[in-house]
């Protein structure tokens, strides 16, 4: 043993340090110095020559750019050039430079050069935006149209353009609401013919191309980008981040700051706008002043350098492997013939003596191995006679196995039988104390149980692995067997495994006379475990279609109709809680009973399809049901039906209601458009009556009863007004009003006017409380809510009305869903009356809805007070408290202005305001309104002309214009209206002060005519036609 | 001289009672839930300010940190020349201090939900601080909440954000009583002269208005209208010439900046009264100094945006660095007029 242990030690230490390693390591060394010094080289020129190659791809991407930029101004240059110069373009622009803009020339060159520029806009929709500024930079004429008016004098380009013609960047806006202040502006100076600049020509270009242009990414792999950045740092165009927008992120890195600073152009390695590292190339671009930069992430640009690297380092491995696999060959022929030597030895040594170490030469090893060969011949001579003895000796042995393996495979036979069966059996012993001892088992009870025979012996049988549940029924068994019987029965025991198995066990215990007890127990055992899960599936199943049906019910009993299931006999099989309900209702049946009629009608009806719709329609007492039957076919013939029953009465009312609220918005809007003629009609009326009235000719009955007329036909004029109001449609004359004025007059007027046994108070926050409304209409809400509250306190009480003003900072605290925040003025008209039922309370603001008697209220009043407060951009707002009173709140938006002109209020009743026999041109297509409108002017005591229309009236101008003091018209007519008479006037030089009168609402178009001495709405009432006049004559 | 004491007085009473007043009439949105010892940011009236002249003397000079933070920056609008000056004077101090920053702004001047926007997409980022300038008051509230809850410092620039704990800018409500004295001390009795607003809803423009409203209370000067110009020149214009057309006899604007300035401008240069109508902006943009230059502009009251913006990112920087800054800095204001436009800084 210690010989082997010598021999393995010099083989270990022969591989450790044998010729063959040392000239392994040799060779090696030579080669990783020599692939070291090839590679670094390598690698080192790859990656200054990839960088440099990375740099150029930039700058040349970054050139072709330039190029492409400065090529796209030259053509915006040009374009702008030819704008000025096609189609005696510059002369128009020199007109409309230096001619004044009411001149007929101006207009001509106007119209004409904006047909120009919209053409231009639309056929090269390069230009957004072209225009033409005078010397102070305002806009003469643009299109768009709209920014005509604005200046543009501190912008670069103006002033740049005043000197000469170039593309400039807009650095800055004038505008706060605008995003579009980053764009390109070429511009061209225009000069009359002794070359004095008069004005600048502009265009405004979008950076669209030039985001196209740096869009454009090919050569740039994944990471690369162009982008263009002004001089006040801030990014032009798109970036391949949509995140960083343009116009609105401040571009602060290496390569921004440098070309900024010093406007120069280089490459670096920085990290850009996003902190990441990348190799940029910076240009700055003088024209434009913007910087340029090409950009690619280091990652990306670097990959190519790294790739070259790494197959050098592939190389170097390769070349590594070759010579280390050549100069083990070469050390092989010399090593391997001594190492076979000595594992020869070693194998020998350890006991194997038929090896024979080779012998192929004749060297020094050849010899060598002769020796040994010759004295492991001698020692396999000495060792064999020792093997034949103990031959003998084996021979012996083996005939003993044989005999063995016999028996043993005549026990193997008896267990494979009792193996091929699942069932097994066993037989116990039963001692005089009546305990069990197994006596022996079949193997089967392995199978099942998984414990062998011997185990479940110490375990204490078969019943101690029965499972507890059923361990009082096996203790029945063992006293069953005690007695005599035998016994059959079903239990789970636990295997091995821990599963639970199920047995059917049969005992027959074995009784002995002699001894007069039971002596032996033989049972039987069968494994019934797949039987037994199989009932348990069947059971379970059964309880899911329980639950299903149940679920079913569950449905069908909260549906929200009657649901009725009939047989072929009409006979109720089953029907939902409503269904029931709807029985008894409508048939007074219930469940099993046999339905013949539904109300007045039998059953059958409703058993076939309704003559229009899909459902039978029911009107029974006070409601309204709706029926549908359906037939259950299982087979060709219905097996019963389903009835549906559903009560339709509150969906009826609501559609009525719905219904009602339309044709109320139909009358308000059929109203508003019979207004104008209504309103027509009315001022004939109203001014004829008005002119009885004052002459004093008249009998005191005849007195009375164009009193009544009058009073009749303004209550009319009232009614329309009413409905205008709440159409909002009504004609308003907005001007800036002071609140605090006009409640405190209307106070006044409260108190003279409500019943004395109604205390009427005001209370009010210092401040000032201006609107902008129309006096009128204001006054009409106030007193709707006032006369509200009046009715509400037949027996008196206090009306109280709150002026304050409140600050809303933000959308969270205002008091009314929509409202702005901001400044509001708030009125609280408080009253302490009945209060509004809940039930009337969402209806109080509808039109003609009413809870005072028939004759009593038009139901108009709060209608119309909501709609006032509408139109004035308010909100109304209400809360009641049955026999407490009710509140109502007004907000209406505060004017912060506080000018001198801020409202007096114009005192009424007063005096007529009469001419002085001046003469009037009056204009009106309706001949009764004209009538009566002549006659009005009469009796103030002016001469009047009349025209049907605009074009009748100029006619009379030509030959009358000298002795016409003022053009009195209507607006809308047939034949040029009122407002192109006034244009026409104004164009033929006829100054004379215009008066325009309408039954329309005022658009702005006639708000804001410059030059218009004053309207006035129809019906015009006489003290205002008088004082409309008298102030427009004055004033001219 | 006995008129500008008088007015010195009027101004101090004035300022003494005014934060009672602001706190009893202001309403604070519902939703703010302000912390116990914090209350509603108004700068003006701040009892724990100092101006930034003070700074270095109180708490040391500040050197470049080891720390490398990264600040986010929202301004209102680039478009505006006054935050492109900003957003420079924060490059410049950034620099200086090897502070990285991330500087952006809103589409439009009048785009607050945009400019919230900006932020929330920010918040989701690693920045260790942020300075702002909301367009409102209140669409960055819930925004800077958010920041201050994950433990962010969070610096306000001009405007305001009620529980914002740190500010830098000019006093604005001073803004306004500077332009109201000019015109107390240069127009003769008995005068009317009208404001030009920026956007409603705006903490500077609302100072600024009421700074110059008050100091106007019992002068001769009197202010007849207050039109908004939402901070747009061609808007402003329309709103002067509306002023003018209802009362030829002003004498003075106020405007609450310069880009609407410059259309007030025009608006008088059309009924050609430049030479009788004084006309005094807010910030001290290049175009406004242009216009002094030409006698166009009577002044304007420059508040240094490049130098805020050093202000806004130092004070960032030292609230970074852990030192205790006053909740309020105020930074250097100055009138411009023909006299001083060539050397504006004292």
């Amino acid at each position: 043993m210690s010989i082997n242990l010598c021999h393995k030690v010099i083989i270990n230490e022969v591989a450790l340090y044998s010729i063959r390693m040392r000239l392994f390591i040799l060779s090696m060394l030579a080669v990783l110095l020599f692939s070291l010094a090839m590679g670094g080289s390598s690698a080192g020129v790859a990656w200054v020559s990839g960088r440099r190659q990375i740099v150029d791809q930039l700058n040349s991407v970054t050139t072709l750019k330039e190029a492409e930029i400065n090529a796209w101004l030259e053509s915006l240059q040009t374009d702008i050039r030819v704008e000025l110069y096609r189609d005696r373009a510059e002369e128009r622009m020199l007109t409309l430079l230096q001619l004044e803009t009411e001149s007929s020339e101006f207009k001509n060159a106007y119209m004409e050069q904006h047909i120009r520029f919209e053409n231009t806009i639309l056929l090269r929709p390069v230009f957004e935006e072209l225009f033409l500024m005078n010397r102070r930079g305002q806009i003469v004429i643009a299109s768009p149209s709209e920014i005509e008016g604005e200046y543009r004098r501190s912008q670069t380009y103006f002033k740049a353009g005043l000197i000469q013609a170039g593309v400039h960047l807009q650095m800055f806006s004038l505008s706060g609401v605008s995003a579009d202040w980053n764009t390109v502006v070429v511009v061209h100076p225009v000069q009359d013919e002794q070359g004095q600049v008069l004005g600048v020509l502009a265009g405004r270009a979008s950076l669209d191309t030039l985001n196209q242009i740096m869009r454009e990414r090919t050569g740039l792999g994944e990471t690369g980008e162009t982008y263009l950045v002004s001089s006040n740092n801030i990014l032009l165009t798109d970036v391949r981040d949509a995140a960083y927008k343009t116009g609105q992120f401040f571009i602060n890195t290496e390569g921004v700051n440098l070309a900024v600073a010093q406007h120069t152009s280089d490459y670096g390695w920085y990290v850009n706008y996003q902190d990441v590292p990348v190799v940029g190339v910076y240009r700055w671009l003088p024209r434009l002043q913007v910087v340029l930069l090409a950009e690619q992430h280091q990652d990306e640009a670097f990959r190519p350098i790294y790739v070259t690297i790494f197959i050098n380092l592939i190389f170097m491995m390769v070349a590594i492997l070759g010579v280390g696999i050549l100069s083990m060959s070469v050390s092989r022929s010399i090593v391997v013939p001594i190492v076979k030597l000595a594992e020869t030895a070693a194998q020998i040594a350890s006991g194997d003596l038929s090896q024979v170490a080779s012998v192929q030469r004749e060297d020094e090893i050849g010899k060598l191995a002769k020796t040994f060969n010759h004295m492991t011949a001698r020692l396999r001579e000495m060792l064999e006679d020792e093997a034949q003895r103990a031959a003998a000796l084996e021979q012996e042995i083996m005939e003993r196995k044989q005999i063995e393996a016999a028996l043993r495979e005549s026990e193997d036979r008896y267990r494979h039988v009792s193996e091929l069966t699942s069932d097994f059996t066993a037989s116990v012993r039963v001692d005089e104390q009546g305990e069990w001892t197994a006596e022996w088992m079949t193997v089967a009870v392995t199978v099942i149980t998984g414990y062998s025979f011997v185990e479940l012996q110490t375990k204490g049988g078969l019943e101690s692995i029965v499972h507890p549940d059923d361990r009082a029924l096996v203790t029945r068994n063992m006293q069953a067997v005690l007695r005599g019987e035998a016994y059959v029965s079903e239990y789970r025991i636990l295997t091995k495994s821990g599963e639970t198995r199920w047995l059917r066990d049969y005992g027959y215990p074995e009784w002995d006379d002699m001894l007069d007890r039971v002596v032996h127990l033989y049972r039987a055992v069968q494994d019934i475990t797949d039987r037994k899960q199989a009932e348990e599936g069947q059971h379970q199943l059964l309880q899911q279609v329980q639950a299903q049906a149940r679920r079913m019910q569950q449905i069908i009993d909260t549906v929200p109709e009657g649901v009725i299931l009939l047989d072929v006999e009409r006979q109720v099989r089953q029907a939902n809680p409503l269904g029931r309900q709807d029985l008894s209702m409508l048939a007074a049946v219930e469940e099993g009973e046999v339905l013949l009629k539904l109300g007045e009608r039998p059953l059958d009806e409703f058993l076939t399809s309704p003559p229009k719709g899909l459902w039978h329609e029911l009107p029974w007492e006070e409601n309204v049901y709706q029926v549908l039957a359906r037939s259950i076919e299982t087979s060709a013939t219905p097996a019963g039906w389903v009835l549906v029953i559903r009560d339709i009465t509150q969906q009826r009312e609501f559609e009525e209601h719905i219904q009602q609220q339309e044709r109320l918005a139909a009358v308000g809007q059929l109203a508003a458009g019979i207004a104008h003629d209504f309103n027509n009609i009315m001022a004939t009326v109203i001014l004829y009556a008005q002119m009885i009235e004052r002459s004093s000719t008249l009998s005191a009955r005849d007195q009375r009863r164009i009193t009544a007329i009058h009073q009749q036909a303004q209550h009319a004029a009232h009614l329309i007004q009413q409905i205008l109001d709440f159409g909002r449609r009504a004609v308003l004359e907005m001007r800036e009003l002071d609140l605090f004025a006009l409640i405190k007059e209307h106070i006044d007027l409260l108190k003279r006017t409500i019943p004395e046994n109604i205390q009427v108070d005001w209370t009010y926050d210092p401040g000032a409380y201006i609107i902008r409304g129309d006096p009128t209409r204001i006054r009409q809400m106030l007193m709707n809510l006032a006369l509200n509250a009046r009715d509400a306190m037949p027996k008196g009480g206090q009306l109280h009305i709150r002026l304050e003003r409140q600050a809303f900072s933000s959308v969270h605290s205002v008091p009314v869903p929509d409202m702005e925040p901001g400044l509001w003025i708030k009125i609280t008209v408080s009253d302490t009356g009945t209060g509004i039922p809940p039930d009337v309370l969402p209806r109080i603001f509808q039109p003609f809805f009413t809870t005072k008697e028939p004759g009593k209220g038009t139901g108009l009043g709060l209608a119309q007070a909501h709609g006032i407060v509408g139109v004035h951009g308010g909100y109304i707002d209400v809360e009641t408290e049955l026999g407490r009173g009710t509140t109502f709140v007004v907000y209406l938006p505060a004017r912060v202005k506080t000018s001198a002109a801020a409202v007096s209020l114009s005192a009424e009743g007063h005096d007529l305001f009469t001419g002085k026999g001046e003469t009037i041109l009056l204009v009106e297509d309706s001949a009764d309104t004209r009538q009566a409108l002549v006659e009005s002017l009469r009796l103030l005591g002016y001469r009047v002309l009349t025209a049907e229309n605009g074009a009748q009236a100029l006619a009379v101008l030509q030959q009358e214009a000298a002795s016409i003091a003022l053009v009195l018209s209507d607006v809308v007519m047939p034949e040029m209206g009122g407002v192109a008479l006034f244009h026409n006037m104004r164009d033929r030089g006829y100054n004379m002060p215009v008066v325009l009168i309408t039954g329309h609402p005022l658009d702005t178009k006639v708000k804001n005519l410059k030059g218009l001495a004053g309207w006035i709405t129809k019906p015009p009432r006489l003290e205002i036609l008088g004082e409309t006049l008298a102030n427009a004559l004055e004033f001219n | 001289m006995m008129k500008k004491l008088m007015l010195l007085l009027l101004l101090c009473s004035l300022g003494i009672c005014f934060p009672a007043c602001a706190s009893s009439t202001r309403v604070l949105p519902t939703s703010v839930a302000l912390e116990k010892t914090l209350v509603p940011l108004d700068p003006d009236n701040e009892a724990d300010a100092m101006p930034y002249a003070q700074v270095e003397e109180t708490f040391g000079p500040l050197s470049t940190t080891e720390a490398s933070y990264k600040i986010g920056v929202v301004l209102k609008f680039f478009g505006n020349q006054y935050w492109q000056l900003l957003a420079n004077g924060v490059q410049d101090k950034a620099s200086q201090l090897e502070v990285n920053i991330d500087v952006r702004a809103a589409a439009t001047e009048t785009d607050p939900e945009g400019q919230r926007q900006i932020m929330e997409d920010m918040l989701g980022q690693d920045y260790d601080a942020f300075i702002i300038s909301p367009q409102t008051d209140d669409n960055l509230v819930e925004v800077v909440r958010e920041a201050q809850q994950a433990g962010l410092i969070v610096l306000v620039v001009n405007e305001i954000v009620l529980d914002a704990r740190h500010w830098v800018g000019p006093n604005q409500y001073e803004i306004g009583v500077a332009a109201a004295n000019y015109f107390h001390s240069h127009l003769s009795e008995q005068v009317n002269v009208a404001v030009i607003e920026g956007l409603p809803g705006a903490y500077a423009a609302r100072q600024r208005t009421l700074g110059f409203r008050e100091a106007l209370v019992s002068s001769s000067v009197q202010v007849v209208a207050s039109e908004p110009g939402n901070w747009d020149s061609h808007q402003a214009l329309e709103q002067a010439a509306d002023v003018l057309d209802m009362h030829p006899d002003i004498r003075g604007f106020y405007c609450n900046n310069d880009v609407m300035a410059m259309g007030v401008i025009e608006a008088v240069n059309a009924v050609d009264k430049l030479d009788q109508i004084m006309i005094i902006g807010t910030d001290g943009i290049e175009p406004a100094y242009d216009a002094i230059r030409a006698g166009e502009l009577t002044a304007t009251i420059d508040s240094f945006p490049f130098i805020t913006g050093q202000i806004a990112l130092e004070i960032t920087v030292r609230l970074l660095e852990g030192q205790a800054m006053p909740r309020v800095v105020y930074s250097p204001q100055a009138l411009i007029t023909a006299e001083n436009v060539d050397q504006p800084l004292p």
